[in-house]
């Protein structure tokens, strides 16, 4: 999977792709990331096959729209430092994450948020915390299968400047950004037009991967 | 009810036979009913029941090691290994661990509403009933959650098997928040569910729907009181 990714998603530029229904990509990467990994013995959990997991998660951002979402830290600012710790192989968080994490809130103007529990947040608030927790891992690509669902008119805007300026970003963190992959629907085209007056950004007719392919690292 | 009789019985003969014969019929009786019940399940109960199979023989080891009683049944250049009750001991282990097994698959077979109705004509309180059968719902919910989260700290780049054991500590950590704040929405939508089944009505309370014992049910309960008979009978 990843070297499809990387074959048919070059770095360099960013992704707009037509899915032929809103829920093409989620599906593909509900399956090849989650279904298949739903360990049903407890020998599996210790197994070669659970290590790709990690590998992958390091390398994949996701972003996904039907799916309960989890958070394992007790503050929205404590759940992105982790990633950005997590991404410097560090297991304890300092000064210096916290401080990048809040550059994140801020960017994304939901710095109000910052010590609030991630179990409590509405729908559209845990996307975007989400998506920045994703996106804290620096992914090689980060994957959004359907961005506008559950977020307001508001909020679409702010999520758009943000990806605009996700390159220059991660470079103020010291890591390189993510090469990003949003879908759309051909009804929906007119919203994302925002992005498509960057250069950066390309536009791709289909979804080129199926569930049918061999997942190999 | 009759496979409440079913589990009674073959857990007593289990824990009280002295000899193989009972509890191997037994045995073989709910290992017939699940395999008839569910042929496919038959095979993914086996594969279940052997990843206890290495704590079951290092348990069977130790009681033919440290049980010395009885007749000699293996020696070694006149050095005896084996003795019968050791070897009695450690057979009835495996047969009795089998037995729970296969009751616990039997019984999680049963609907949970059924369980209610069950305990409703039994006459046990509406209150008592409903909080036992929400309590044994939270068991799969915890293991299901368990899972869930463990593929959260996976998905976050984190290599479980090569995180040493000071981390591996710290992994577990991560694991319990969200079980906890899972648990408390899981049971606070739990309790507004007992609510609106009548939890906190003060009297007695039956619920209208019959729950009658069918024909199968008088053929197994035949046939326990049958089994338990010719058991007794052979015991004296």
């Amino acid at each position: 999977m990843l070297n499809q990714l990387r074959t048919h998603f070059p770095e360099g530029r960013h992704y707009l792709v037509f899915q032929r229904h809103e829920d093409e990509i989620n599906s593909y990467f509900e399956q090849a990331l989650y279904t298949r990994f739903q360990f049903l013995h407890k020998n599996e959990l210790w197994s070669k096959a659970s290590e790709q997991l990690p590998h992958w998660g390091r390398l994949i951002g996701w972003v996904p729209d039907h799916f309960q979402l989890l958070f394992l830290s007790e503050s929205v600012e404590m759940e992105i430092a982790e990633a950005i710790a997590l991404k410097k192989n560090q297991f304890t968080v300092g000064l210096a994450e916290i401080e990048a994490a809040n550059l994140l809130l801020t960017k994304l103007k939901i710095a109000h948020l910052a010590k609030r529990n991630p179990f409590f947040l509405s729908q559209g608030e845990t996307k975007m915390l989400w998506l920045l927790c994703q996106w804290a891992k620096f992914p090689e690509h980060l994957i959004i299968g359907n961005l506008p669902a559950h977020l307001s008119q508001q909020r679409l805007p702010l999520v758009f400047d943000f990806l605009t300026a996700s390159d220059q970003l991660a470079q103020e963190l010291g890591f390189h950004g993510p090469t990003i992959i949003l879908g759309c629907e051909h009804s929906q085209h007119e919203c994302y037009s925002p992005l498509l007056e960057h250069i950066t950004w390309e536009v791709r007719d289909q979804w080129p991967l199926s569930n049918e392919d061999n997942f190999s690292a | 009810m009759s496979i409440l009789l079913l589990g009674i019985s073959s857990s007593v003969w289990a824990i009280a036979a002295q000899d193989y014969v009972m509890p191997i019929i037994w045995l073989v009786i709910l290992l017939a009913i699940v395999s008839i019940d569910n042929p496919h399940e038959f095979q993914f109960f086996l594969k279940r029941f052997s990843q206890i199979g290495v704590t079951l023989i290092s348990i069977s080891l130790l009681q033919i090691i440290f049980r010395r009683a009885g007749t000699v049944v293996l020696a070694v250049h006149q050095f005896p290994l084996v003795y019968s009750e050791g070897l009695r001991e450690a057979i009835l282990l495996w047969i009795r661990f089998m037995i729970l097994f296969v009751l616990a698959r039997v019984f999680a077979q049963v609907s949970l509403f059924h369980f209610l109705l069950f305990m409703n004509k039994s006459r046990f309180s509406l209150e008592m009933s409903l909080l036992l059968l929400t309590t044994l719902k939270l068991i799969p919910f915890i293991f299901t959650e368990a899972k869930r989260a463990l593929w959260f700290l996976c998905f976050r780049g984190i290599n479980i098997r090569q995180l040493s054991l000071r981390h591996k500590f710290w992994a577990l950590k991560k694991l319990l928040y969200p079980l906890l704040m899972r648990g408390m929405h899981y049971t606070s939508y739990s309790a507004l569910a007992l609510e609106l089944r009548g939890y906190g009505k003060r009297g007695a309370y039956r619920i209208p729907q019959a729950y009658p014992l069918q024909g199968i049910d008088w053929i197994l309960i035949l046939f326990i009181i049958g089994v338990n008979s010719i058991g007794i009978f052979q015991i004296f």
